[in-house]
């Protein structure tokens, strides 16, 4: 049982690295975090429950709520992104070079 | 820890391309798609004369961003609630700091007037 | 229990306090606003630094939360560091500064808040919210610069940067849960005996990397200097980077010599190495001012890792007094830069000619800092580089000081370049209107003499603790 919960856990998490590494939409990006983010939940209660332990139960909300504040300000600045730079791909976001 | 070996492959496996990719600012695994007729908005073979996006009224994103916040509250409230029984002095008095300070944020919001309905 | 509370927890909490006033600040319209901002941020900080002093030692809220003598000292390099930072913006003379300068000093506190708290924390969760409460207002900030398309642009990088740190790090708490079934530091020294002990520090020092910038996640930090705001600059350069490394330094005191020596020494010694090496390699070819003080910072940080793991009980005089100097002088830095005029597209390194024959007293503490910066003898830098390098020496052999002096020369050149064209007088620039108000003058003075202070006697650290 456990077990299958952990290859679980590991499977979403890696598909959240996949899609955080060939997306190129901001939105698409920030959606991978989150699901690594959601992917390291689900281990980390696996995990506690074999441990027959109750850590995780209160340390996931502090977990979301994080995430909520953090998408709430990403979200903000994407906005502000859009609105300024006029684009949603991250390839276009070139203005600041070394060269 | 059966899975522990398991773990260490996958995570070599994740963990090299990443430290490449961020190595490498430039690299990415996805081919550069032109942009042919089908990314168009309406993908109708006619050419699209505008963007899509159009000016929507920002006050719907600032009160759906204002919303996100306000209802994340209630993931603190529901095991504050559970555990009332046997609560002592600390609990209530941290809890009512906690919605002070919700309520700081909300007569912030209120007074800039970000919850103020205008096209 | 609300008194045991209120008292180990107090500078804290007076600082939120004073954040919350200042939010209150922003929404009320009457005469006096901007007056009323500065003196609500003296009070409030100062009140915050006497009671550090006052707090008690010790272990509290079911010992996630530690006060030692250290602690304090540190806290309270971080909060003078902040008031200096804070008193330069409430003078701000730009608009839009002018404008929100209620919610700039909201953030850089709450930020402050976030650094005091990831210095004190002794738990994982506790850990990862207060790195989030530093780190989040800085993502913010950083959209706040003079240039909005460019500034947004550095906003959305360090957005993503910062949390996919943020991620790292959950994922390395998760992970040493996992082996000790505890999210304590202290239980790590209980943990099994595995290898996902390596890759959990591996993920940690990752996020570490980030926030300090250090060598291979050092992405964010050219573009955010380059895009941020100047009057932030003295903050964003010290506290985060300081406070993190601080927060190192604890977390590797509490565990045993054995665990650490076997597995994860040498992974920081590597981490610090390289960012020496590279890092000095990359400032050699800036000519944007800007963005080589950015990439300055990455050999400062890897010298203090290298002073992080030698065993603390000899290397924590020598660490802070390298904190000290490095937040003084960069402080001193940026202000001096804040008083010349702004210059929004490029800020070359030809735009300080002529400097010394308009105002002389700003190009020689300019001098002074980078002096203080790169390591020259008679200045605070010196003594911090030297004794890092000398107890590396007697715990580790030859290599690392090495690399310290390596990075030393190299930093000899990419500094004496600037100072080479603060007094080149054959060509002038804009540095004309030079604005050179009461407050900056007052702040350069006493970094000047605090850097020039430590330089001739180190040991007054040591009295004053």
């Amino acid at each position: 049982m456990f077990s299958i919960l952990i290859y679980t856990a590991l499977l979403v998490s890696s598909l959240g690295i996949f899609m955080l590494l060939s997306k190129k939409h901001i939105l698409s990006i920030l959606i991978g975090i989150e699901l690594f983010l959601n992917g390291i939940n689900l281990f980390f209660i696996t995990v506690s429950k074999s441990y027959s332990n109750d850590a995780a139960d209160i340390f996931i909300l502090f977990i979301l709520v994080i995430t909520a504040c953090e998408v709430a300000i990403g979200l903000a600045i994407f906005l502000v992104n859009q609105r300024i730079n006029k684009t949603i791909d991250i390839n276009d976001l070139n203005k600041l070079k070394d060269f | 820890m059966q899975y522990s070996y398991f773990l260490m492959v996958f995570l070599v496996i994740v963990g090299i391309p990443l430290f490449m990719i961020l190595i490498s600012k430039g690299a990415r695994f996805v081919i550069n798609r032109k942009r042919n007729v089908s990314d168009s908005i309406y993908e109708c073979g006619e050419p699209s004369i505008e963007s899509s996006w159009k000016q929507i009224p920002v006050s719907y994103f600032k009160i759906a961003l204002i919303f996100i916040l306000f209802d994340i509250e209630i993931v603190f409230i529901f095991p504050w609630i559970l555990s009332l029984g046997n609560s002592s002095e600390l609990s209530y008095l941290s809890f009512i700091t906690f919605i002070i300070i919700l309520f700081i944020g909300w007569i912030y919001a209120y007074k800039k007037g970000y919850l103020k309905w205008e096209m | 229990m609300i008194m045991n509370v209120l008292t180990f927890l107090l500078p804290e909490i007076i600082l939120v306090i004073l954040s919350f006033a200042l939010l209150a600040n922003s929404i009320v319209n009457y005469k006096r606003k901007i007056m009323a901002n500065k003196t609500m941020i003296l009070v409030g900080i100062i009140a915050s630094g006497f009671f550090i002093l006052k707090t008690p030692e010790g272990f509290y809220l079911n010992s996630t939360f530690e006060n030692t003598s250290s602690t304090k000292i540190i806290k309270l390099l971080l909060i003078f560091g902040s008031l200096l930072s804070l008193s330069l913006i409430s003078n701000s003379k730009t608009d839009q500064l002018k404008k929100y300068l209620d919610e700039y000093s909201f953030l850089l506190i709450v930020s402050l808040v976030g650094g005091m708290l990831v210095v004190s924390s002794r738990e994982f969760f506790g850990l990862i919210i207060s790195v989030e409460l530093l780190s989040i207002p800085l993502y913010l900030i950083s959209g706040m610069g003079l240039d909005p398309s460019k500034s947004i642009e550095a906003a959305t990088k360090l957005f993503f940067f910062g949390t996919l740190s943020t991620v790292f790090l959950i994922f390395s708490a998760v992970l040493f849960y996992s082996l000790s079934g505890s999210t304590y530091f202290v239980d790590i020294n209980w943990a099994l005996d595995d290898y996902i002990i390596i890759l959990a520090s591996i993920f940690l020092l990752a996020t570490i990397s980030f926030k300090c910038a250090l060598y291979p996640f050092h992405f964010w930090v050219s573009d955010t200097y380059e895009a941020a705001p100047i009057n932030m600059l003295p903050f964003l350069s010290t506290i985060p980077k300081i406070s993190i490394i601080a927060f190192l330094l604890f977390f590797f005191d509490g565990l045993v010599a054995e665990l650490l020596n076997k597995k994860i020494i040498f992974i920081v010694g590597f981490l610090s190495v390289i960012s020496i090496f590279f890092g000095s390699l990359l400032v050699i070819k800036q000519n944007n001012l800007l963005r080589l003080l950015a990439y300055s910072g990455i050999p400062h940080a890897g010298i203090m890792l290298i002073g992080i793991i030698v065993p603390s009980s000899i290397s924590l005089d020598f660490i802070i007094l390298y904190f000290t100097f490095y937040i003084f002088a960069n402080v001193g830095l940026y202000v001096c830069l804040n008083c010349l005029p702004t210059v929004i597209e490029n800020f070359n390194l030809d735009k300080l000619n002529g400097l010394y024959e308009r105002n002389p007293f700003l190009a020689l503490s300019i001098s002074c800092f980078l002096l203080s910066l790169a390591g020259a003898p008679l200045f605070g830098g010196f003594w911090g580089k030297f004794n890092i390098a000398l107890i590396s020496y007697k715990a580790y052999g030859v290599f690392l000081p090495s690399a310290i002096l390596l990075s030393v020369l190299i930093s000899f050149y990419y500094y004496l370049k600037i100072i080479r064209a603060i007094f080149n007088h054959k060509q002038f620039n804009q540095v004309e209107n030079i604005d050179f108000s009461m407050i900056n003058k007052i702040i350069i003075t006493i970094c000047v003499f605090i850097t020039i202070i430590l330089g001739i006697n180190p040991a007054i650290l040591q009295i004053l603790t």
